[in-house]
């Protein structure tokens, strides 16, 4: 706010008022103040400096009779280049906000609503399965009447005189939410839990011993969706350990993957309509840290020939989809592309993997469908050198 | 002046939205490649993951229809979108 010089003036004034302690005149001055007042130039000026503290020894005066709420003294008017109708609408809105403070204040002090849930399966969940293929770590898991249960057995092979105890499952406790943040340090979608599976076999008769299985996995996963209108952010996290306690050795795993998304040219299908193909093609980039390492006697990865391996690069995967509803030809074609390379820091040494499948549905729902699929590079789990080529005719009725 | 006047009424108009029956359906069908009918699966149309619907809210929001892209990301099938749009911006619907 720019101020004249006159106004400047009069605000010393004031000032000099307020820390003024001496007896007042009529007109509430003492001879200096007085004195200083009649250098102001403008009369105008010197009648709204009386005007303030009029006013303000009024206001004073209700403040100490009632206790009420302070009033505050309005500033003395200055002249000002402002139409005087933006002074009204200022005044209006001084005066409905003060009306307005308490309303606000019992609004504050109300406790904020939580964002609503979309997740079907929000909140923990404990779960029983025989593993953990059916249950969907970042998606909600199958139902219980169709997911596969863990099992405890007992067979007596009277023939052979072996006597077989099994236990097979996994217990997961899963935590599932979906929900507008609050915070963009929020996820919008949130998954994580951890889990373990038994997988024992006994046989009492030595002669089957070497079926037997004595295995623990333990593993851990979560899944954040940073979600934005110009683009969100997907992290991945999984990890697992393998115990054999029949060989005493034990593999680890680590799987850090994180993938943009921006639509809509990111991981979001571009429709190929415009361009006269009956097809929507998707771009998933991403990019991978991968850790392994085994322990035991003669345990060594075959990725590096190493008992440890650090995995770091990007992948990207091309998915192509027709549309439904489409009987020619090129409606039922789908394809898909993966390539990832990454740097093994281990062996100093890059691996590169790249597959791609093209099917075709033969009938109109795809239960009859043809299948090529190629596939180069060093195998993402074992590290082998792969060059084949495979074509499949599948069926189902 | 109305009586109630608050600096946010000054400072945050409420921009005014025309009236315009089946714009949604005209925004979505521009999204998804086509005007698909309601029991489509997203997942036939490419959306078949969490990210991918988080891409489609975004297409949708940036087109002035403030759904929330939490229950987009919920929705498994196109009427289950129009049905949040139309819910957010019922003067396209």
């Amino acid at each position: 706010m720019e101020l004249s010089a006159m106004n400047t003036r009069i605000l010393i004034a004031i000032v000099l008022l307020a820390a003024a302690n001496h007896t007042v005149d009529a007109a509430g001055l003492t001879k200096e103040q007085a004195a200083l007042l009649d250098n102001i130039e403008a009369n105008a000026g010197r009648q709204a400096v009386l005007d303030y503290l009029d006013r303000n020894r009024r206001g004073k005066a209700a403040s100490r009779a009632s206790k009420a709420a302070a009033v505050a003294p309005e500033a003395p008017p200055v002249n000002s280049a402002r139409p005087l109708y933006q002074d009204e609408i200022g005044r209006l809105v001084r005066q409905n906000e003060r009306q307005s403070a308490p309303e606000a204040a019992r609004a504050s002090a109300a406790p904020v609503a939580a964002p609503k849930e979309h997740s079907t399966c929000a909140g923990f969940r404990f779960l029983l399965r025989r593993d953990w293929a059916d249950m969907d770590f970042l998606g909600c898991p199958k139902d219980v009447a169709d997911a596969i249960g863990a099992e405890v057995s007992f067979a007596n092979d009277r023939a052979a005189n072996n006597r077989i105890w099994s236990v097979n499952g996994t217990a997961a406790l899963l935590y599932n939410s979906l929900a507008d943040p609050v915070s963009p340090w929020l996820p919008i979608a949130t998954s994580f839990g951890v889990y373990t599976t038994v997988n024992r076999l006994y046989n009492s008769s030595s002669e089957f011993t070497d079926g037997n299985i004595n295995k623990a996995v333990y593993g851990l996963t979560a899944n954040f969706l940073y979600y934005s209108d110009f683009m969100s952010n997907m992290f991945s996290f999984r990890g697992g350990m393998i115990n054999d306690n029949l060989t005493r050795t034990s593999s680890t795993n680590f799987v850090a993957e994180y993938s943009p998304v921006i639509a809509p040219l990111v991981h979001t299908p571009i429709p190929l309509r415009n361009v006269g193909l009956p097809y929507w093609i998707r771009v998933d980039p991403s990019l991978i840290v991968q850790y392994n390492e085994v322990t035991g006697e003669d345990q060594l990865l075959t990725l590096n020939d190493r008992n440890r391996a650090l995995r770091i690069g990007p992948q990207v995967a091309v998915k192509l989809g027709a549309y439904p509803g489409g009987s020619s030809f090129l409606d039922r074609i789908h394809a898909s592309f993966v390539y990832h390379r990454a740097y093994e820091t281990y062996s100093r040494s890059y691996l590169t993997w790249m597959t791609t499948a093209v099917g075709m549905n033969i009938d109109d729902k795809g239960h009859l469908s043809l299948a090529f699929t190629y596939s180069r590079g060093d195998d993402e789990d074992t590290g082998k050198f792969n060059n084949i080529y495979r074509l499949g005719l599948a069926g189902k009725i | 002046v109305r009586g109630t006047l608050t600096s946010l009424d000054v400072t945050a108009r409420t921009a005014k939205v025309a009236v315009s029956p089946g714009k949604n359906r005209r925004i979505l069908a521009e999204i998804l490649g086509g005007d698909w009918p309601d029991a489509t699966k997203l997942a036939d149309l490419g959306y078949d993951d969490i990210p991918s619907k988080a891409g489609l809210a975004s297409a949708i929001r940036v087109r002035n229809v403030p759904v929330s892209p939490a229950a987009i990301i919920a929705c498994d099938t196109v009427g289950c979108v129009k049905t949040e749009m139309n819910r957010v911006r019922p003067e396209w619907s």
